[in-house]
């Protein structure tokens, strides 16, 4: 479609965008619509790109934040950083999983820079836990918990826990695309969510 | 069987809430005040990196020799 003829159908259609059969945009996939946004750092097609994510990425601040108005400006500060950050995303994951995780490296630091506290301080030291980590917390038993109590329990644990279980069990991201996403190794990864998934239920059980 | 492939991690995100909707109207403007200040940057740096080279690009190969007898 020309620009012409694409302009004429914007101006016959009252200045509403195209329908969404008109649009070719549609069709592509994540990755697609990112490199071309990246080729010429196009602010339209970076609009369409909001429009797919700006849901998602919207509630996810809103679950570390807790007060919409704190969820509105860390997803606007998202979306600013993230057009500026996109030509690092090289595709050794899906678009979504890296924006997700993306999302909630942007939420942790806000909610450690807001308490003023830093990663480590609510943590527990290792030693003292150790003898808890010895017990591996299966899949299933994880996914035998209650959402309402698991949404509790998810809100007492440090948000860097939170953010790596919400993108293994909610976002569906693998343990290969972990480890890219996190720039460590795959026994690296899977140490954390042990200990992750122990912390999370204990805290589960603690509430019940 | 439906009991069986339910997550709860899941259920959390089933209830989504609405976007603000004067958001959009935000963060486009935001990008792009922010491809204006990169696309500005580009330039600039490019602009001095071209004058950098050509100021040190001489091609002129006693002007080696000259500069190692001065600081001796």
């Amino acid at each position: 479609m020309t620009f012409l003829k694409k302009l004429f159908l914007i101006l016959v259609n009252g200045g509403k965008p195209l329908p969404e059969h008109n649009d070719p945009t549609a069709k592509w996939t994540d990755e697609e619509l990112v490199a071309r946004i990246v080729e010429k750092r196009d602010t339209d097609l970076f609009g369409k790109l909001y429009d797919r994510f700006v849901k998602r990425v919207y509630n996810k601040c809103y679950g570390f934040s807790r007060s919409e108005a704190e969820a509105e400006d860390l997803t606007q500060d998202v979306f600013l950083m993230l057009f500026i950050k996109l030509p690092s995303f090289k595709g050794k994951s899906k678009f979504s999983t890296w924006l997700y995780s993306f999302t909630y490296n942007f939420c942790v630091n806000y909610v450690n820079r807001n308490k003023g506290r830093k990663m480590s301080d609510k943590s527990v030291q290792v030693d003292q836990e150790e003898y808890r980590l010895t017990e591996e917390v299966p899949d299933e038993q994880l996914l035998e918990l209650k959402a309402q109590r698991l949404a509790e329990a998810m809100e007492e644990i440090a948000p860097e826990d939170k953010s790596l279980l919400l993108l293994k069990y909610q976002d569906g991201a693998s343990i290969k695309e972990l480890t890219e996403l996190l720039e460590i190794g795959e026994s690296a990864v899977k140490m954390r969510l042990k200990r992750a998934k122990a912390k999370l239920v204990e805290q589960y059980n603690t509430l019940g | 069987m439906a009991e069986e492939n339910r997550n709860p991690f899941e259920e959390l995100d089933a209830r989504l809430r609405e976007v603000p909707p004067g958001m959009r109207k935000k963060v486009m403007h935001d990008v792009a005040v922010a491809k204006l200040i990169l696309e500005m940057a580009y330039l600039v740096t490019a602009n001095f990196g071209s004058m950098f080279s050509g100021l040190f690009r001489t091609g002129e190969p006693d002007f080696t020799d000259n500069s190692t007898n001065q600081t001796t």
